[in-house]
C-alpha cells in the first residue's frame, strides 16, 4: 500500500516531466515563446476588424 | 514498546480466569500461555506459577480505558487477532506513556498494537535478528535492504494493566530498549540479562485500524510520529535524478530541436520622423519569412541623448491578413553630477514575437517621439527569424525544479518534526532525507 502510493507518485511526477519535454520541443520547434509579454495583441486573419481604422493595409 | 515471546510455562488453568478480589472474570483465551493477567475492575494483576495457579502481585493505583475494547477480534495484514491485553507504559525517567495492545492469533502467536499521540505500530517477533556491532549500539543499522537510524533508547515502566498476558508484564522493568527506524518500518531490540528479542514493526493508519476492529473513533493524531510517511512522498533521489535526467534533455532540446526556420535577418531598415505620413504611420517595404513558423526577434534602435522614443507596430501578413502587435519603448538619460557622470535607460532593445507562419509581410509602424525633437531624429529596426528562444528554456527549467525544491524543502521540515521526539536526530542534510 505504502509503496504503491510512492509508486504512483513517482509516475505521476515522471508523467509531468515528459509532458514539460513535450511541451517545450514543441515550442522551440514551431518557433513559440510560452509566456511571452512583449507581444500586445495577434489577431488571426478576418477575426477583428475593430481596430482597422488604427492600422493603415497595403 | 514490547513484543513477547511465546512462553511455554505449563500451569494449571481454567477456561475463565477470575479475580481472587472482586470475583470478576477474565476470559481466558490464552489458555496455557497465559502467564500473567489483569483485572479491569479492580487492578489487580496476577502472575501464573508453575503448578500453583495464579498469584496476586500488583495492584495499579489508576485506571485507563483502551480505546480498542478487550477481546474484540480484528484482521490485521491478512491474520485475525483478538485484542487479550492493555496496558499503558511509560518511558522510565520520561512523562509520557504510550498504549499497548497484546494481540493473540493461535496460528501465528502474539503482536503488539501500539499507540501514542494517535500514532500505530503494528509488530512482531523477528525470526532473522539483524547483525550489530559488538557493543550493540549502533546508530546505523542495515537489514533486509533498508538502512535504521536509532531512535529510541529507553526502559520503561507499567502504569496499568488489564487482560491476559503470556509473560510476567513487570518483567520488563531490566530491560533495554533500542529503536531504529526506516519510516514506515522499525526495528525494536530488547534486551537484558537473561533475554534477548527483536522485533520488526511497522506503522499503520488509524483509519486501518478502525477498519480492522470495527471501532468508530480513535484519539486524534498529534505531531509526527516516529514511523509517518510524509503524505505525497517520493525519494529524494529519484526526485534529484529525473530532474537531472529532465534539466539534461532540456539542454540537448534548447540545442538540437529548433525551428526549421533559418536564423537569419531578414529586415533591416532606419526611419526618421520625415518618414512618417500625415496619419502617423510608416508602412515599410515587405519582407519574407521562411522556412517554418518561427519566433521573430525585432531589435529597435535610436540615437537618443536626453530623450525618449516609443514605437507600437504590427506585422501583417500579406496573404492572410494574420497580425500581430507589439511596443517597445526607449529612453536614455545622461549628465554629470558632484559624483560625476551618470546615465539610465538604454538607446536598444528588443522583442520576441513569436509563432510567426511563413510568408510575405510587412509593417505598419506607429513611431512616437518626445513634441521637442528635431525632424530628423531617426529610429532603426531590424528583424532576425529562427531565433533560439531562451525564455522557454528559463520558464521550463523553473517549472521542472520547482516541485523538487518544494518537496525537499518539505521532507526536511517533515523530519525534523520525526526526529524531535528523539534523542538520537541525526543531521539532517539533502542527502540524508
Amino acid at each position: 500500500m505504502i509503496s504503491k502510493a510512492e509508486e504512483r507518485n513517482k509516475l505521476m511526477y515522471s508523467i509531468f516531466l515528459i509532458v514539460m519535454l513535450l511541451i517545450f520541443n514543441y515550442a522551440n520547434y514551431a518557433g513559440w515563446r510560452v509566456f511571452n509579454t512583449d507581444e500586445v495583441e495577434h489577431t488571426e486573419a478576418g477575426k477583428s476588424h475593430n481596430n482597422r481604422t488604427r492600422f493603415y493595409h497595403k | 514498546m514490547v513484543e513477547i515471546a511465546v512462553q511455554s510455562h505449563i500451569i494449571p488453568l481454567p477456561n475463565q480466569l477470575t479475580c481472587t478480589h472482586c470475583n470478576s472474570k477474565v476470559t481466558n483465551v490464552l489458555h496455557r500461555t497465559a502467564l500473567a493477567y489483569a483485572c479491569m475492575h479492580c487492578k489487580s494483576y496476577y502472575v501464573g506459577e508453575k503448578g500453583l495457579g495464579y498469584k496476586f502481585v500488583h495492584s495499579f493505583n489508576e485506571v485507563f480505558t483502551p480505546d480498542l475494547p478487550l477481546n474484540t477480534k480484528g484482521v490485521l495484514f491478512g491474520v485475525t487477532y483478538e485484542i487479550v491485553g492493555f496496558a499503558v507504559r511509560s518511558q522510565l525517567g520520561a512523562g509520557y506513556a504510550w498504549r499497548e495492545y497484546t494481540l493473540f492469533n493461535l496460528y501465528e502467536g502474539f503482536a503488539t498494537l501500539t499507540e501514542f499521540n494517535g500514532h500505530w505500530i503494528f509488530a512482531r517477533p523477528m525470526q532473522n535478528y539483524p547483525n550489530l556491532s559488538p557493543s550493540g549500539f549502533s546508530d546505523i543499522l542495515q537489514y533486509e535492504g533498508k538502512s535504521y537510524q536509532k531512535y529510541n533508547k529507553y526502559k520503561s515502566t507499567v502504569k496499568y494493566a488489564a487482560g491476559e498476558f503470556g509473560y510476567d508484564i513487570f518483567s520488563d522493568k531490566k530491560k533495554v530498549f533500542v529503536e531504529w527506524i526506516s519510516p514506515p518500518y522499525m526495528l525494536i531490540r530488547e534486551k537484558d540479562d537473561d533475554e534477548l528479542i527483536w522485533c520488526k514493526g511497522v506503522g499503520i493508519n488509524a483509519n486501518e485500524v478502525k477498519d480492522a476492529f470495527k471501532i468508530s473513533s480513535l484519539p486524534e493524531r498529534e505531531g509526527i510520529g516516529a514511523l509517518q510517511l510524509m503524505p505525497v512522498s517520493a525519494n529524494v533521489s529519484f526526485l534529484l535524478t529525473s530532474t537531472f535526467v529532465f534539466i539534461l534533455i532540456l539542454l540537448v532540446g534548447q540545442y538540437v530541436i529548433k525551428s526549421p526556420a533559418e536564423e537569419k535577418k531578414i529586415f533591416d531598415h532606419s526611419y526618421s520622423k520625415t518618414n512618417v505620413d500625415s496619419s502617423g504611420v510608416i508602412v515599410t517595404n515587405n519582407f519574407e519569412v521562411t522556412g517554418g513558423k518561427t519566433a521573430l526577434q525585432f531589435n529597435v534602435y535610436a540615437p537618443l541623448t536626453n530623450d525618449w522614443f516609443d514605437l507600437n507596430f504590427e506585422l501583417i501578413n500579406e496573404a492572410t491578413g494574420e497580425r500581430f502587435e507589439g511596443a517597445k519603448s526607449l529612453e536614455f538619460y545622461s549628465g554629470t553630477d558632484s559624483e560625476g557622470a551618470w546615465s539610465e535607460g538604454t538607446r536598444q532593445d528588443y522583442i520576441i514575437i513569436s509563432s510567426v507562419p511563413p510568408g510575405r509581410y510587412h509593417l505598419n509602424l506607429y513611431p512616437t517621439w518626445n513634441s521637442n525633437s528635431s525632424v530628423y531624429v531617426s529610429f532603426g529596426i531590424e528583424i532576425i527569424q529562427g531565433v533560439s528562444l531562451w525564455a522557454n528554456f528559463t520558464l521550463f527549467f523553473l517549472l521542472g525544479i520547482i516541485i523538487p525544491v518544494i518537496q525537499v524543502f518539505r521532507m526536511y521540515a517533515f523530519e525534523q518534526k520525526r526526529w524531535l521526539g528523539s534523542d538520537f536526530s541525526p543531521k539532517l542534510t539533502i542527502w540524508n532525507l
